[in-house]
């Protein structure tokens, strides 16, 4: 099955919570205007590294989007500026071309350029442009990787002053294959996905979604924060496809308490290797940072005790959800009530006989109009 | 009267009202039936999630059905001098004159209506607006969200 498309109005309260979590999933994804002015810049951008002036023109150049773009997963941040990662990845080997040089030749490309250079800045594994409307792209020069060959490529590091492993194409398909769902094509400048409804999504991509808010709620711009990759692999690997949302969080919360349990017990911290280069460790940070692994293990542990409690509630668990997902969960409760009177105008609401609202039902709600006393 | 312009036909009685309603919702039980006044309780639930709410309708052929919550009490959000859509008395308006009258059966107008009433109540309690439309849009519960949320972007 392609797609989960949630029941509208129902007598199971399982169904019910994933409809309130579609919507907010919807309310929490990066709004589609955004998404459409992401879709325009890269493309600009594309177009200049490919023109006849530009040093990279010989390399072929190929630009792709990494990270959450590219895997369905974008959160909106409180505030904060969204920054979206793009790979450029050159016809070359990384044995032929200094990583340096490679960074500082991209650097300097935008800075000189007139539309550009106001925008450029020099990060340490790639050139960020920073629009005036909150909105960061990242752009990730990369060879590719003589060694390890395949989707493989090298990209350059300041701090390692040399070449530094990646794979996000063999990540972007492993995530799709956990997702069930057909892999990607991956073109010459591959377009961006056009973005997916929320009712498109499979289930993995909003449970990600939601531990990725549940983070930002939990941690704002704190240090300890987990991130995202790591939840990203972490709910991946613990998801068996469930086709409900809330079923797949309980599952992805309980196996990630597992192994935090098993690592304990060895007196370890849990690994989380790179599914698409296993010898890369995305919780290197917490052998630096070990407080930062116990913020994870403690807000994980009371993350998975409220979530059975939200998954197994016979009442409105809206305020639990606000406490983890915050002003979005009102938004979504007004959403879904603004349906429920849409399909009440448009007549396709029914009652049970014990009186609840649904779909489809032999007692059929004539639309009314309420009165009353001002 | 089958002469005059104007068709009226009689309203429905007690008892072809009552029989619909044994069908429709069979957990309603009528308390009194006196020949043109019948009151019936049952309980009526919105969602799943949501309480039961023991409902009294008193109808008098052929005028307007009067309907009460018995319990739970409802309540009133902070800031609110009353419950939207209720009448001084604390019963429910579900719908305006014109949309209801006695050759309609309650069970499949009145009894829906309240349900739909009972769902918006709800959120209205939880979030501070009325979702549901209604009459008297300039009232407050009418207005945008009260709770503005910090990412609106």
């Amino acid at each position: 099955m392609a797609t989960v498309r949630p029941i509208l109005y129902t007598h199971d309260a399982r169904s019910l919570l994933d409809e309130f979590l579609w919507v907010i999933c919807e309310k929490l994804q990066l709004p589609p205007y955004r998404y459409q002015l992401a879709d325009q810049r890269y493309g600009t951008i594309n177009r200049l590294l490919e023109t006849a002036g530009s040093p990279f023109a010989a390399y072929t150049p190929r630009i792709y989007p990494q990270g959450s773009m590219a895997l369905g997963t974008t959160v909106k941040h409180d505030g904060n500026p969204h920054d979206l990662d793009f790979v450029l990845e050159l016809r070359a080997w990384d044995l032929q071309i200094q990583p340096m040089d490679l960074l500082h030749a991209l650097y300097r490309f935008f800075k000189g350029n007139n539309t550009y250079k106001d925008l450029t800045r020099l990060k340490n594994r790639c050139v960020r442009l920073e629009y005036a409307d909150d909105f960061y792209l990242d752009i990730l020069p990369a060879c590719r990787d003589m060694r390890l060959g395949g989707t493989c490529i090298s990209v350059p590091d300041r701090a390692l002053e040399g070449w530094s492993p990646s794979n996000p194409e063999g990540y972007i398909s492993w995530f799709k294959r956990q997702c069930a769902v057909r892999q990607m094509m991956m073109d010459k400048a591959t377009p961006l996905p056009p973005q997916e409804a929320v009712e498109e999504k499979r289930p993995l991509q909003l449970s990600v979604q939601l531990l990725k808010r549940a983070r930002d709620v939990k941690f704002g711009d704190s240090a300890l924060a987990p991130i995202s990759v790591v939840l990203t692999t972490l709910a991946a690997t613990h998801y068996a496809g469930e086709d409900s949302v809330s079923e797949a969080m309980v599952k992805i919360l309980g196996g990630i308490t597992r192994m935090i349990d098993h690592a304990d017990r060895r007196g370890k911290r849990i690994e989380v290797s790179n599914p698409s280069n296993p010898g890369e460790d995305f919780a290197e940070r917490w052998d630096v940072s070990p407080e930062a692994y116990q913020a994870f293990r403690d807000w994980i542990s009371e993350l998975d005790h409220k979530w059975r409690v939200i998954s197994m509630s016979h009442r409105n668990p809206a305020d639990a959800l606000e406490e983890l997902f915050g002003e979005y969960v009102p938004l979504a409760e007004i959403e879904l009530a603004d349906r429920l009177q849409g399909a009440r105008k448009a007549g396709h609401l029914g009652v049970t006989s014990a009186g609840i609202i649904t779909a489809a039902s032999a007692t059929r709600v004539r639309p009314n109009v309420f009165h009353g006393d001002e | 009267m089958a002469m005059n312009n104007c068709f009226h036909p009689r309203a429905l009685t007690t008892s072809l009202q009552h029989h619909s309603m044994c069908l429709r919702f069979p957990l309603f039980r009528a308390t009194s039936n006196h020949g043109t006044r019948i009151v019936w309780r049952g309980p009526l639930q919105p969602t799943v999630w949501s309480e039961i709410y023991e409902t009294e309708i008193v109808y008098q052929v052929p005028c307007r059905p009067q309907i009460r919550i018995l319990s739970p009490q409802l309540r009133i959000r902070e800031g609110f001098r009353k419950c939207p859509h209720t009448f001084g008395n604390g019963t429910l308006c579900v719908h305006q004159d014109h949309e209801w009258n006695g050759n309609l059966l309650i069970a499949s107008t009145i009894v829906p209506w309240i349900c739909v009433w009972l769902y918006f109540y709800e959120v209205w309690l939880r979030i501070g607006v009325w979702r549901g439309e209604g009459t008297h849009p300039h009232l407050p519960e009418h207005n945008a969200v009260f709770r503005r949320p910090r990412a609106a972007a």
